[in-house]
């Protein structure tokens, strides 16, 4: 870490004729922002948040003829406290190096923080994908589970029609496969159909679709001869390539830190995956009065959280 | 000689070095720890959480500051600390969180206006220019206070727990752990039981071992 920067570090900087300097933090092109494309993004003005889950009533039962219905009603799930965490990043230069630095390199460290904090949103942000067997949503267990407690228990399995082939255990359903496997044709059919079957807690059968089909450069080939092929790829039945009509999106993130770790997710409103915004960016500069050492002091502080596992599914690879 | 509670929460009051705030560090806070704001801290050596003193002097024992916060009474070491780059990995909170319902043995309410909690515990940083402000006393029969007086400046003494209201003071009765450098001027020279201000022996404490 280089933390305070003079001028014996920097000489090339303090005399004329330099032809060109290669500044990585201003040459070399950052990543757009990824996150926005699947967080759920609002603010905040407090120093947390706390996010609730409820279920809905179960199935609506037979009601013989001048006999009382059945009664039921919601079933309260887990909350999650959003705790919103600062970050922050501080560089320091003496000002003898500010005043005598012939190209303004130095003066130029904010720019330099924005890539370091867009890298700590987007590591947090995708941290909901590297960390998802260990962070948890409401139902305390983790994001991707073979095995999510639903509020309704068994009931909630034994009612929901065709999934008794999908779940690991009664009342809970899965949104990670057991075991993990690779992304391939099957695996992806089998997670879509997961996706496709998922009950709410109650057992009622859900509208959800999955979008975006996530994945880390290590997949490009295969996420696109996946998606882009007309035919089965791989195979030479002329088999029509079904998964075209589903419409997924590749989602490649550069910040996953599992090369073969794939998943879907649901659109932005089928889904949980939330970040709040408490205090964006934020660049300052101060002088230390005794030493003359220029700060450059960069803050930012947000809250990322999984509510729910739905509208999600990940598989770490085989 | 009855024990007379007097004590209160050791505070850094200034620094040294002419900085206007005092050096902090943070760590994963032990496990059912339930040291308050104030108490002096130390690793603990099971598994490296860091916990309340154990007023033993020396290697195994240094001092790494003072609390600048309650424990939280976690029910393991670090429990919720963020992973490197994530969330808070636990409730957000320890205190009142009740069951949800009983299909989901793990989901938690966590009621609002309860503490923070991210796993670690912060401390005033016991280091050389930091200057530490607490009453004075002695654990010479009972933990009772004593008189302040200028012939203090300058000598050592040690830290002791008033046995009735838990808070640590410095004993005159001990000579082992800290270094008397002035009064607290709110208090009159030879207030019984008044504020002096002293640093840690260095021998007595990390320092800082960020």
């Amino acid at each position: 870490m280089q933390n305070l920067m003079n001028r014996n570090q920097f000489p090339p900087l303090l005399a004329p004729g330099l032809r060109h300097i290669f500044v990585q933090f201003t040459d070399l092109k950052e990543h757009a922002p990824q996150y926005p494309h699947y967080m759920n993004e609002m603010t905040s003005e407090d120093a947390y948040e706390i996010l609730y889950e409820l279920s809905g009533t179960g199935p609506m039962p037979l009601m013989p003829e001048g006999t009382r219905p059945a009664a039921d009603g919601i079933i309260q799930g887990g909350t999650k406290k959003v705790v919103h965490l600062q970050y922050g990043l501080l560089s320091e230069a003496t000002r003898q190096l500010i005043a005598d630095e012939k190209y303004g390199i130095i003066r130029k460290m904010p720019e330099s923080h924005a890539r370091s904090g867009l890298f700590g949103r987007e590591a947090v942000c995708c941290s909901l994908f590297n960390l998802g067997t260990t962070l948890t949503t409401t139902n305390g267990v983790s994001l991707f589970n073979t095995a999510q407690p639903l509020m309704g228990g068994a009931a909630a399995t034994s009612i929901s029609p065709n999934i008794s082939t999908i779940i690991n255990s009664a009342g809970t359903y899965p949104n990670r496969p057991n075991p993990d496997t690779d992304l391939t044709m099957t695996s992806l059919q089998q997670m879509i159909v997961m996706f496709a079957l998922q009950p709410d807690d109650r057992g009622i059968p859900t509208h959800v679709k999955p979008k975006f089909l996530v994945h880390s450069p290590f997949q490009r080939r295969n996420v696109r001869e996946l998606l882009g092929s007309p035919g089965v790829p791989g195979s030479s039945n002329n088999e029509l390539n079904w998964v075209q009509a589903e419409n997924l999106v590749g989602l490649e993130l550069n910040y996953l830190t599992t090369p073969n770790g794939w998943g879907l997710i649901a659109d932005k409103s089928g889904h949980q995956l939330d970040f709040f915004e408490r205090e964006p960016l934020m660049a300052q500069t101060d002088d230390d009065f005794k030493t003359q050492v220029l700060m450059f002091l960069s803050t930012q502080r947000f809250g990322v959280v999984a509510l729910t596992w739905r509208g999600t599914a990940f598989s770490y690879g085989a | 000689m009855a024990n007379v509670a007097f004590a209160d929460p050791i505070e850094p009051y200034w620094d040294t070095g002419g900085a206007i705030s005092f050096p902090m560090n943070y760590g994963a806070e032990e496990h059912g720890s339930s040291f308050l704001y104030g108490y002096p801290l130390q690793v603990i050596a099971a598994d490296g959480g860091v916990g309340i003193w154990s007023g033993t002097v020396g290697a195994g024992n240094l001092i790494l500051g003072i609390a600048a916060q309650n424990a939280q009474n976690l029910g393991t070491t670090g429990a919720g600390a963020p992973v490197g780059f994530s969330p808070i990995t636990s409730y957000g909170s320890v205190v009142g969180n009740y069951l949800a319902n009983g299909t989901q043995s793990a989901a938690y309410i966590s009621p609002p206006m309860t503490p923070i909690s991210d796993g670690y515990t912060y401390w005033f940083v016991a280091a050389p220019t930091t200057v530490f402000r607490a009453r004075i006393g002695s654990s010479s029969g009972g933990t009772n206070p004593v008189a302040t007086a200028i012939t203090q400046r300058g000598a050592p003494y040690g830290l002791t727990q008033d046995a009735v209201n838990s808070y640590w003071f410095v004993d005159t009765n001990k000579s082992n752990s800290v270094t008397v450098v002035g009064f607290d001027p709110l208090d009159s020279i030879g207030t019984t039981g008044g504020h002096v201000l002293f640093v840690f022996n260095p021998a007595t404490a990390v320092g800082d071992f960020a």
